[in-house]
């Protein structure tokens, strides 16, 4: 089996009104819990609905647990569980209707876990799909796509909209069957915070683009706001990447740089400059922080 | 597993098209009981009772083509409505494939219609048994409903496949009735869209032509 769970090359789709994916190459390896950042509308469901055949692509390739898509789409969907953005269920069936459904399709279907599951979630067997609440709707959707026992969970903001508490029910679910199956979890959200606590890459889209693919502990120490005193340096040659440069109003110089390392401010002295303060970003930051970056060198290109 | 998705297909789609299942029973029960119903009173007055049974069953017979289109459009659009109401995203991504689902689907449909066409049938026969039918008359229960239910599944295959195909062959279709009612009203192509829509053995609208008389001589 492929290194990876996930694998686009070029992967590029354009929409009638003007959005587009632009050449996004992903490599979610197996066994990750890949955090799929970015802002709304910067094309995290779009490529979602790729990896799944639900648009085909105007470019590139896509394979999903070493299955081409869309040539073998449906053997790659026996193994992968989908929780959408918005609930997709047929509103007129009963949440058992809805788990017998479901389980039907699916060879690997746990039909003992499903009603375990259940039981824990509270959801009431003859509820209606359309009379559930956005939470119990959230637990429905998550015990869908885990009862199938996937080796790739794709999951589309599968807390969004969600209580705290509810939150916590549906990411201690995930975190369970991830730890026992050591299956591969494809995660987006533009909720920073939550993907923090659990995931070990991230990959960061902006306007249809993948901006930044990286394990966490790159993503979350490397990065770094450093803060000058006197004259700032020529960046050239400098063992960081130089992301932004800002000169707040009476201060010395601000520098966003990427890939840093402990020791690094000694780069500076040698430049003849000196490092008043480096500051460690939390997620968000770095996240935000990446987009502007982002955003600046597209429109200087 | 084939047999597991095929039973869950069948369940789904009699839960969602009950109403309309019970209206078609119903209204293909009551087609060939009205044909011969009110004979009796007639023959009191206009007397020749084979002729009336005869003129009753032609004035009936345009009624059955229309019923069938009417129920298979109704059966297409109640299967598929749940997924255009959730963009197709769910049955697109049941691992399956999309030719599976449709012929899951298409199946479940021909199962459900079954009670309409036995419907048909056993009140076809009822009537001709009530009807007390000289001996010139013949009725034709058997017949009509398999042609019935021939004629609902056409319709309701044809439906599908617009549903499934997408807004290119939507726009196909509309533009194809449009010509043949433009053609009604006397305009000329050179060819009769009607005639080759209905009249050509291979066209599957062919089920739909020509008389469909429950009593005959």
């Amino acid at each position: 089996m492929s290194d990876l769970a996930i694998r686009t090359d070029g992967l590029t789709w354009r929409a009638d009104k003007g959005f587009a994916l632009d050449q996004v190459d992903l490599r979610v390896p197996a066994g990750a819990v890949y955090g799929f950042l970015g802002p709304n509308g910067a094309g995290k469901t779009t490529t979602i609905r790729a990896l799944l055949g639900l648009l085909g692509p105007t470019q590139g390739k896509v394979a999903v647990l070493g299955h081409d898509i869309p040539s073998e789409l449906p053997r790659a969907l026996a193994r992968t569980g989908y929780v959408p953005e918005r609930p997709h269920l047929y509103h007129h069936f009963t949440v058992a209707q809805a788990i017998e459904y479901h389980g039907a399709f699916h060879a690997g279907w746990d039909a003992a876990w499903a009603e375990s599951q259940r039981m824990r979630f509270g959801l009431a067997v003859d509820r209606r799909i359309d009379r559930l609440s956005k939470g119990e709707m959230g637990k429905l959707m998550i015990l869908l796509a885990l009862a199938q026992r996937p080796e790739l969970l794709i999951l589309d903001e599968p807390t969004d909209g969600l209580d705290p508490v509810v939150r916590r029910d549906v990411l201690s679910a995930l975190v369970e069957y991830v730890d026992e199956r050591k299956a591969t979890v494809f995660i987006s959200s533009h909720l920073v915070h939550e993907l923090e606590r659990i995931c070990d890459w991230v990959g960061l889209m902006d306007s249809g683009r993948l901006v930044a693919e990286m394990p966490m502990g790159r993503f979350k120490a490397g990065v770094r706001r450093i803060r000058l005193n006197g004259k700032a340096p020529v960046p050239d040659g400098a063992p960081f990447t130089l992301l932004a440069r800002e000169t707040p109003v009476g201060r010395g110089e601000e520098w966003l740089v990427r890939d840093w390392a402990d020791g690094m401010e000694q780069w500076f002295v040698t430049q003849g400059s000196a490092v008043r303060e480096v500051v460690a970003l939390d997620l968000e930051d770095v996240f935000v922080e990446l987009l502007r970056w982002a955003r600046f060198d597209r429109r200087s290109a | 597993m084939n047999g597991k998705m095929f039973r869950v297909t069948l369940a789904a789609q009699a839960r969602y098209l009950a109403p309309v299942l019970a209206l078609a029973v119903v209204v293909a029960a009551l087609i060939p009981l009205l044909t011969v119903q009110g004979v009796d009173e007639q023959v009191r007055w206009w007397g020749g009772r084979a002729e009336l049974l005869l003129e009753q069953s032609r004035l009936f017979a345009p009624v059955y083509p229309a019923v069938a289109l009417s129920f298979g459009i109704f059966f297409a659009a109640a299967n598929w409505l749940p997924d255009v109401w959730t963009r197709w995203v769910y049955v697109f991504t049941l691992p399956v494939s999309r030719s599976r689902v449709a012929l899951l689907r298409l199946a479940a449909g021909i199962v459900l219609m079954t009670p309409a066409v036995l419907a048909l049938w056993i009140a076809g026969m009822v009537g001709a048994r009530v009807a007390s039918l000289p001996s010139v008359v013949e009725a034709h229960p058997g017949a009509l409903a398999l042609r019935f239910g021939a004629a609902t599944l056409v319709s309701y295959a044809l439906t599908s496949l617009l549903v499934l195909m997408g807004r290119r062959v939507w726009y196909l279709g509309l533009a194809l009735i449009v010509l043949v009612v433009v053609q009604g009203f006397g305009v000329h192509f050179g060819v009769s869209l009607t005639d080759i829509l209905f009249l050509h053995p291979l066209s599957p609208l062919h089920v739909f032509a020509g008389q469909w008389l429950f009593l005959d001589v």
